[in-house]
């Protein structure tokens, strides 16, 4: 099963590009202590408040909402 | 790319390249100056301009009240909208008076001005937006440095020879000065910006309403700098060349409005 780290960058990379979803999560990683690829499924719900605070803005509320459901069903 | 990119953008954006395509081949094969080939110009450039404004405002009204992209695109749609509600006030002189002279300075310009206000903080809010996600320094520092070159040689080629005629009139000085220091500040400067930005995005859907959208403004305002130059020499006429950059620009504006409603559909992705 892929990680968390590349479940929720392979979603966010057509959107953002590479670099960016990648430091998106790596950001969101590090502010929990952990690094990229020690997250798992529980750090979900702070990953995807992270995704929401800064995806957001330049996204658009349903478009985020629509980013985290395809999170969610990588993930579980 | 094009996979996700709708039908309904890609019939937008035929219906613009037939219709400014449309106007040019009528002009080139019409006599300039007559009064038909003015009415297609001043018209068609309203349809097209309008309709860019009209793609802007239904883009900012598909996102909820409150959001960032509605305030961003609800101020480029009213920036838009008062650059077509100038060319209706002067297409209303060029064809509604007597003498079908427009007056310079005169009502157009209070549209024409009016839209850099709306516009400027549409691209401006639109770059800061990006915050979270990507540093703004470089981006912000680079296109402030660009404009300021781009303000001295704009000066030195078009703003020093007509503020050093002693024949242009104080209120023709101001706004000989205002319509490239607004093209600079709010419209080039911030669309740098905003491209900076989003290039970190490495081609992502995100970024490409922006991309559109900044290579409208670019047309805008390097159409706004002939305009003005044909003006100074009193060699403008509707229907030469520069027209079709405010239509494209424009056009180009629209274009991301409708990208952006694509950049929506998630689930397209596969």
């Amino acid at each position: 099963m892929a990680s968390l780290f590349a479940v929720v960058t392979e979603v966010l990379e057509p959107y953002t590009g590479r670099i960016v979803a990648d430091t998106c999560v790596r950001a969101s990683a590090i502010s929990m202590g952990k690094t990229a690829d020690e997250l798992v499924l529980d750090d979900l719900p702070a990953i995807e408040a992270n995704i929401r605070r800064v995806l957001s803005p330049v996204a658009g509320r349903s478009t985020v909402d629509d980013l985290l459901t395809r999170i969610e069903s990588g993930a579980r | 790319m094009m996979a996700s990119v709708s039908r309904r953008t890609l019939i937008y954006a035929a219906a613009m390249v037939v219709a400014i395509g449309g106007i040019a081949a009528f002009m080139t094969f019409w006599p300039t100056g007559d009064s038909v080939s003015t009415a297609v110009s001043d018209i068609g450039g309203i349809l097209v301009i309008g309709t860019a404004a009209i793609a802007a405002l239904s883009t900012a009204l598909s996102f909820d009240r409150g959001e960032p992209l509605r305030t961003q695109w609800m101020l480029i749609a009213g920036g838009v909208g008062l650059f077509a509600l100038g060319d209706i006030a002067f297409a209303y002189y060029e064809l509604a008076t007597k003498s079908g002279e427009v007056p310079f300075p005169g009502l157009p310009d209070v549209f024409y001005l009016s839209q850099y206000a709306l516009f400027g903080v549409g691209l401006i809010l639109a770059a800061m937006a990006y915050r979270g996600l990507v540093s703004l320094r470089n981006p912000v520092i680079v296109a402030g440095v660009v404009s300021v070159a781009l303000g001295i040689g704009l000066f030195g080629v078009f703003i020093q020879p007509v503020l050093a005629d002693a024949e242009v009139s104080l209120a023709e000085r101001v706004l000989t000065i205002a319509y490239p220091a607004a093209d600079l500040v709010l419209l080039l400067g911030p669309a740098l910006a905003i491209v900076l930005t989003i290039r970190h995005l490495q081609g992502g859907r995100l970024g490409w309403p922006w991309w559109a959208v900044a290579a409208g403004v670019t047309l805008v305002a390097v159409s706004d700098a002939a305009f003005n130059w044909l003006v100074f020499k009193e060699t403008y006429q509707s229907g030469m060349l520069v027209d079709y950059g405010w239509m494209a620009g424009y056009a180009l504006v629209g274009l991301g409005a409708m990208l952006a409603l694509d950049v929506r559909r998630v689930f397209d992705i596969t």
